[in-house]
């Protein structure tokens, strides 16, 4: 069995020509390198076998074999997925990657995953760092400027501004750029500088907002098909996992390269960069933070792994702080 | 069977005249959001799911309508020239290939799954509102047994007008 | 079964449409035999991935009902009527002219919606019944109707420069306003078209007997105008408005334009109980054919795309040995090729991923050939077996034989051929406004 080609089918979570597509095809590659070519995944993107918010459900009932995608997008099938991408107000790319593997926080994403019933293997793909909050039409510096405007932000974060009086609208990703530009909407939050470089959002939206309390970081991940997993050879097992573990690194450095660049172009094209008033950003992560508490109060598996994130951020934070020079 | 095939009948135009006037409702709703974001700057949490849902709902349980009323298109370059009993053997024929495996595999897949989005509580993943799905999907299963039961009428009017010798029924 | 065959086969199956049954039928039913024999189980549980959380929850299609629902309306009101009239007693010296008016009301009507279904249709429903009072034959008014409609998918706002956009990785903004260019051009010359055919075949489009013209400087037609044409007029400005004001986006503006139609039954005192009922039933009818199409098209690409026959064309396309322009005429041949078998939203997932780095490579704008790709796909609405925009019409008047709407279509088709090709001569008929509007 030792020659024998082993194909798997994978779905990314954006459309071909986006940044995260490109991370996909480079660990499709290393897989194919790593294993000598026994191995090979056969890039899909988005909605090629099925819609890009099914691809849980998908692997784990075998309609392909391993989805390319974060979490967040399964947070109408298990309440507290997002956690694991980011929660809004918490974990910073680094001390997300901290907690994940030495807070107990690789533990608890299998766990979710078996408790809810999900037949998949879950194995950590490249993070990256901190979302811009929002592209808007105006500057949005404190509190007062969010009132009345037509906003369009995603869960978890779009929970805690609707709780908290700021309505939020919610309107298919490909329809946000023309509806900003008409004016359907004032502002959206849409994803990482070099993601947003590329669909031309800069061109609608003169300011871009930081920082983007709602996604800290973004955390990838690629899930297995059980059975498809266990079918693999031991040694094509471990090959697998140094594999993604050289993507997860290799593509989180690249990928910060490129948003370097992105913003470098922003300010090139008169995009203002609007750093907004730490009192507000202090108020909307307050806001994200007691709305966790609130949710993990009701919901125990929720407030095991928010409890777990708090409890390791108490232990990360005065240490990484303590370490770090004021630059 | 006559009489069995007018009840299926009544089921088909019954099921889809009352959902016909979901399109109403449908602009309602949307006009009602429209003017809540626009006017008051209060946009809903539920204008989303509502109008892919009640989309959803309202095409689906139109499906055994149209076919009642012969509304789904067909290539005619050939049929349009077949007897009144050709057009019959061929349209027997074809429900038994083309309609009914494919039907029963859709219907029973998509049960498969509408039951398992009721049992699992899923909900929908985008918008703050995060409606139940099991429901919805169950009645878009719904609208798939209408069509099956449609596609039964169907095939024994075809076959019965097929197999009978000159006479047609009605 | 190698993806290969697989690819033939699939192509093959089609012709169980020629067996006269529902279409949308044979092509589900295609779709699940050779996902099945591909993909095995698996592909079973595709199956309502694709139907339900797919094409049946798909926000942007909710436009379809609301737009058709629109025409239906304004149809028995019966403003659409009578707005026809007037417009073709104006035009009596002007052979065609209904269609010219169909057209253009085609090109106002695709800066409204953006998907396919819903321009078409409602195009359709206003325009057929009164091309064929008017003796119109019966290919040129389907023709019309089908290549005008079919502009709402490339005039923005539109589905299609949506979904482009971000699988080539270029600004949707700049792909709207780059499709503005080639949709109007393609109006303008199917208008173009429409002169000269009925100068040389003046029966398919007859003009009204001299008596029954009308002046356009005089009082009555002054009068007939305001009466019949500022109802749609200002129906259009309705909908028009809600959009570029950023009222409503794409998918409400139907909504809006319902509650405007609906209004004018009530100003016209035409609307009833039975009349609304009426229309409520003629759009589920509607409504319901359109989107077991598109359940069934999405199984067929479904089980194509699975099958890894995407694949199987690509090595086709490297395997030739062509050059930088051998290449790219390679890729718009393939486009038009696969655009008579499977949907565009097919094409664009897979093929666009597959030829745009390729193309951006050999040193090709990739906003040029994006757009020279959404203008080519217009073909694949009209080109047979699997054409969109035709099997709408037929639904609108079913008595029209296929055979025929397939040649009225014909010409329309050589003229997308030739926009195509002018797009891609001159490449600034695509670019100037992106251009103009990035410098501004
Ligand atoms: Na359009
Ligand atoms: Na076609």
């Amino acid at each position: 069995a030792q020659d024998k080609v082993i194909k798997w089918k994978v779905q990314g979570f954006v459309p071909a020509g986006m940044l995260f597509h490109e991370t996909l095809v480079r660990t499709a590659n290393l897989v194919k390198e790593v294993t000598g070519g026994r191995l090979i995944w056969e890039v899909y993107p988005a909605g090629a076998l099925v819609p890009p918010f099914e691809g849980l459900k998908a692997v784990s009932d075998g309609v392909y074999d391993v989805n390319y995608s974060y979490t967040g997008q399964w947070v109408g099938k298990i309440p507290v997925a997002p956690l694991f991408t980011a929660a809004p107000g918490g974990l910073n790319v680094v001390d997300m990657q901290m907690w994940l593997e030495y807070g107990g926080g690789k533990q608890l994403f299998q766990e979710m995953y078996d408790k809810y019933g999900y037949n998949v293997k879950v194995f950590l793909g490249a993070p990256i760092s901190m979302e811009i909050f929002l592209w808007s039409k105006k500057p949005l510096r404190t509190l007062k400027d969010f009132k009345g405007l037509k906003l369009r932000m995603m869960p978890v974060m779009g929970d805690v501004l609707t709780k908290n009086g700021l309505p939020v609208v919610f309107m298919p990703a490909g329809e946000i750029i023309p509806n900003l530009q008409r004016g359907v909407i004032d502002a959206a939050e849409y994803s990482i500088p070099a993601f947003d470089k590329s669909l031309g959002i800069w061109q609608v939206c003169k300011y871009l907002q930081v920082p983007g309390i709602h996604q800290p970081a973004s955390q990838t991940e690629f899930i297995v098909n059980k059975k498809s997993y266990e079918a693999l050879p031991a040694d094509l097992k471990v090959l697998l996992d140094a594999a993604i573990w050289k993507s997860r690194l290799e593509d989180w450095l690249w990928m910060e390269a490129k948003n370097l660049e992105a913003m470098d172009f922003f300010k090139e094209k008169g995009i203002t960069i609007v750093q907004m008033d730490p009192e507000t950003v202090r108020t909307f992560t307050k806001w994200a933070q007691d709305y966790l508490d609130e949710r993990g109060a009701k919901d125990e598996f929720f407030g095991k792994v928010w409890n777990s994130q708090k409890a390791f951020g108490k232990k990360w934070y005065p240490y990484s702080k303590m370490f770090t020079l004021p630059h | 069977m006559e009489k069995v095939l007018g009840v299926i009948d009544a089921i088909s135009e019954w099921t889809g005249k009352l959902s016909s006037f979901l399109i109403a409702i449908l602009t309602l709703v949307i006009c009602y959001d429209i003017i809540v974001r626009y006017v008051f700057s209060s946009p809903t949490a539920w204008g989303y799911d509502v109008t892919y849902m009640i989309y959803g709902v309202y095409a689906m349980l139109g499906m055994a309508y149209c076919d009642k009323m012969k509304g789904h298109v067909r290539m005619d370059l050939i049929y349009s020239n077949l007897s009144e009993r050709g057009k019959a053997w061929m349209d027997a024929i074809c429900y038994l290939i083309l309609f009914f495996p494919a039907l029963i595999v859709i219907t029973y897949k998509c049960g498969d799954h509408s039951i398992w989005a009721l049992l699992a509580g899923e909900r929908s993943s985008g918008s703050v509102w995060r409606p139940y799905l099991g429901p919805f999907k169950l009645l878009i299963t719904f609208g798939f047994l209408l069509l099956i039961l449609q596609g039964v009428a169907g095939f024994l009017r075809s076959l019965a007008t097929a197999l009978k010798e000159g006479r047609r029924i009605s | 079964m190698s993806p290969e065959l697989t690819t033939i086969l699939m192509f093959l199956s089609l012709l169980v449409l020629l067996t006269g049954f529902p279409l949308a039928f044979g092509i589900a039913s295609m779709g699940i035999l050779f996902g099945y024999l591909t993909g095995g189980n698996a592909f079973l549980y595709m199956i309502p991935q694709r139907v339900i959380n797919g094409t049946l929850s798909e926000y942007i299609l909710a436009a379809v009902p609301l737009f058709i629902f629109m025409g239906v309306s304004i149809s028995s009101s019966g403003v659409a009527e009578r707005s026809f009239i007037v417009l073709q007693r104006w035009m009596s010296s002007i052979r065609g002219g209904l269609a010219i008016a169909t057209i253009t009301l085609a090109i106002v009507f695709a800066a409204c919606v953006g998907v396919v279904g819903a321009s078409v249709t409602a195009i359709g429903i206003l325009a057929i019944p009164a091309m064929q009072k008017a003796r119109y034959a019966d290919s040129l008014a389907t023709g019309v109707v089908c290549a005008g409609g079919t502009l709402g998918i490339l005039i923005p706002p539109s589905i299609m420069l949506i979904l482009y956009a971000p699988i080539a990785g270029v600004s949707v903004v700049d792909m709207y306003a780059g499709a503005v260019v080639p949709g109007l051009l393609l109006g303008i010359l199917y208008i173009v078209y429409v002169i000269l055919r009925t100068k040389f075949n003046p029966e398919m489009g007859p003009s009204l007997p001299k008596e029954m013209g009308l002046k356009f400087f005089s009082r009555e037609s002054l009068v007939q105008g305001f009466k019949y044409l500022a109802p749609p007029v200002l129906l259009v400005i309705l909908v028009m408005g809600s959009l570029f004001l950023g009222i409503a986006s794409p998918t409400e503006a139907g909504a809006v334009g319902s509650v405007g139609a609906i209004a004018l039954g009530f100003i016209y005192r035409t609307i009833t109980w039975q009349s609304f009922k009426n229309d409520c039933y003629l759009t589920l009818r509607i409504t319901a054919m359109i989107i077991f199409i598109a359940i069934a098209a999405s199984l067929f690409t479904g089980a194509f795309l699975n099958a890894g026959c995407g694949q199987v064309i690509t090595d086709v396309l490297l395997g030739l040995g062509l050059g930088r322009w051998g290449i790219f005429i390679a890729v718009l041949i393939i486009v038009l090729i696969l655009g008579c078998f499977i949907d565009w939203i097919g094409i664009l997932l897979i093929m666009v991923p597959i030829f745009a780095p390729i193309l951006t490579t050999l040193k090709f704008d990739p906003l040029w050939v994006g757009l020279v790709v959404c203008t080519s796909l217009q073909v694949s609405f009209l080109s047979p077996p699997f054409a969109y925009s035709i099997f709408y019409a037929k639904a609108i008047t079913p008595k029209t034989p296929l055979t025929d709407i397939y040649r009225g279509v014909m010409p329309f088709v050589a003229i997308q051929l030739l926009v195509t090709m002018l797009c891609i001569i001159f490449p600034a008929l695509c670019l100037w406004l992106p251009n103009l509007l990035s410098q501004g």
